[in-house]
């Protein structure tokens, strides 16, 4: 059985040293947690060297959208989030045991919860492996032998699937247009450009949502849904202009910035992104 | 026809695969994905019957991200079945593109109207895209790709219509829960 996950078939520029440290443990077919500390902290869960599981302290877990109304009352939830953006051990623990009870209770399918559990940690993963952490940054990386994530593991996937995955999300965002990234505060049009329009549920509580003080990611929180979808439903709802950007910090484009094309192509940026050296 | 591969797919489950398995290697996926703890991949294994079918890919239409992707029955052997092939990705990527811009035109449209299901018909492939809302954080799409070849498109769609919900939980001698 020879790992297929050797660092030199992985040729990606934003290679992190966390990356790095997976490479290894993949080649060790380790099973624990690796934990990642810093502002992109997070925790990457291992078995047998495959991913299993990445929680960061930036996006929700799958407790998380296990547990978003309706399945908690409003006013709990509200007070929930917050907790659990803080990392609040004792909120964290609660959520997970109740998350957990749900799980056995049967009132989630095993389908659904698993499909959540996927988004959850794909989102994850792009928030704590994704980001280019400067060298100067005090990172440091610690794994855990054994450690196992809370809720049962039924798929793996390799180490150069998670990372190939971080990096097309990195593609699409690097392709946004109408100033919309997770990070930028976004708030309702003062007028709709056109006479009506149609939303769905989810369009409808995230314009809600955008009144000129919350980001994409604070949306994302608030609805539990991943933060990398809250953000395209974002740039979908600009595009129909029912939402604007903050325009705070002008549209500075980064160095990969391409001509505004205002109906995003996932398939443009994975033509791109397969191209990458 | 359907004899054969009820069979084979009955070999397959009872060569047994346990989930220790499943999480060796990409490679033996095809050979371990009926057998599977994994609820999902055990309710997109129903479809696997399917005539002419290439692939099932289970896609979170907001991220573009292939949750998970199954292999048709008797498909190519050289199609593999990775969450991250080229042809997955793309698969993936131009579908939910598709469901994003029928999103903006019904939107736009303000009429009370959703989308039921996409066919793209190729010279070689049709690809299926069918909408599940119930599921995943804000819904998921299944798109199947088949073998025009091997394809009744007409008798395709009523095969999938006789499963009922398409990601309905699925016992081990995969009848529906």
């Amino acid at each position: 059985m020879t790992p297929v996950m050797s660092p030199k078939s992985w040729r990606w520029a934003g290679r992190t040293r966390a990356a790095d440290r997976l490479f290894e443990l993949a080649a060790e077919e380790a099973t624990g947690a690796l934990h990642l500390n810093g502002p992109w902290g997070g925790t990457i869960f291992l078995v047998q060297g495959r991913i299993d599981y990445v929680e960061s302290v930036l996006t929700p877990g799958v407790e998380a959208l296990l547990l978003r109304p309706p399945r908690t009352d409003e006013q709990s939830w509200a007070e929930l989030v917050p907790a659990l953006r803080r990392g609040e051990t004792v909120e964290t623990e609660a959520a997970r045991s109740a998350a957990a009870r749900l799980l056995r209770s049967q009132l989630a399918s095993d389908i659904d919860a698993e499909i959540l559990r996927r988004t959850a940690s794909a989102d994850a993963a792009l928030a704590a492996l994704g980001t280019a952490v400067p060298e100067t940054a005090r990172t440091r990386t610690r794994f855990r032998p054994d450690e196992r994530h809370w809720c049962p593991s039924v798929r793996t996937f390799t180490v150069v699937d998670v990372l190939a995955e971080v990096d097309r999300r990195k593609a699409v965002l690097a392709r946004m247009t109408l100033g919309i990234q997770p990070d930028r505060v976004v708030r309702r049009a003062p007028q709709l450009p056109i006479e009506r329009v149609r939303l769905t549920a989810t369009q409808w509580n995230v314009a809600r949502a955008a009144d000129g003080s919350r980001t994409a990611q604070d949306i994302a929180w608030q609805l539990g849904h991943g933060v990398f979808a809250t953000t395209m439903v974002i740039h979908q709802l600009a595009r129909l202009g029912v939402l604007t950007a903050d325009q705070e910090s002008p549209e500075s484009p980064g160095p990969q910035m391409v001509p505004a094309r205002h109906v995003l192509s996932f398939l443009r940026a994975s033509a791109a992104g397969l191209h990458l050296e | 026809m359907h004899l054969i591969q009820a069979r084979r797919q009955q070999d397959e489950r009872e060569s047994g695969s346990s989930s220790v398995n499943s999480v060796t290697s990409d490679t033996d996926v095809r050979i371990s994905s009926v057998a599977d703890t994994d609820a999902v991949r055990r309710a997109l294994s129903r479809l696997r019957t399917i005539d002419g079918l290439v692939t099932v890919c289970l896609v979170e239409p907001d991220s573009a991200q292939v949750l998970e992707i199954v292999v048709g029955a008797d498909a190519d052997p050289a199609v593999a079945g990775a969450v991250t092939d080229p042809s997955a990705v793309t698969v993936a990527a131009g579908a939910s593109d598709v469901v994003q811009v029928i999103g903006l035109m019904t939107s736009s449209l303000g009429e009370p109207d959703e989308l039921e299901d996409v066919t793209i018909a190729l010279g070689r492939r049709y690809h299926l895209i069918v909408p599940q809302r119930e599921v995943g954080a804000d819904g998921v799409i299944i798109v199947l790709t088949l073998d025009r070849a091997r394809t009744n498109l007409a008798l395709a769609r009523q095969q999938l219509r006789s499963f009922g919900p398409l990601l309905a939980s699925v016992d081990d001698a995969g009848h529906v829960a």
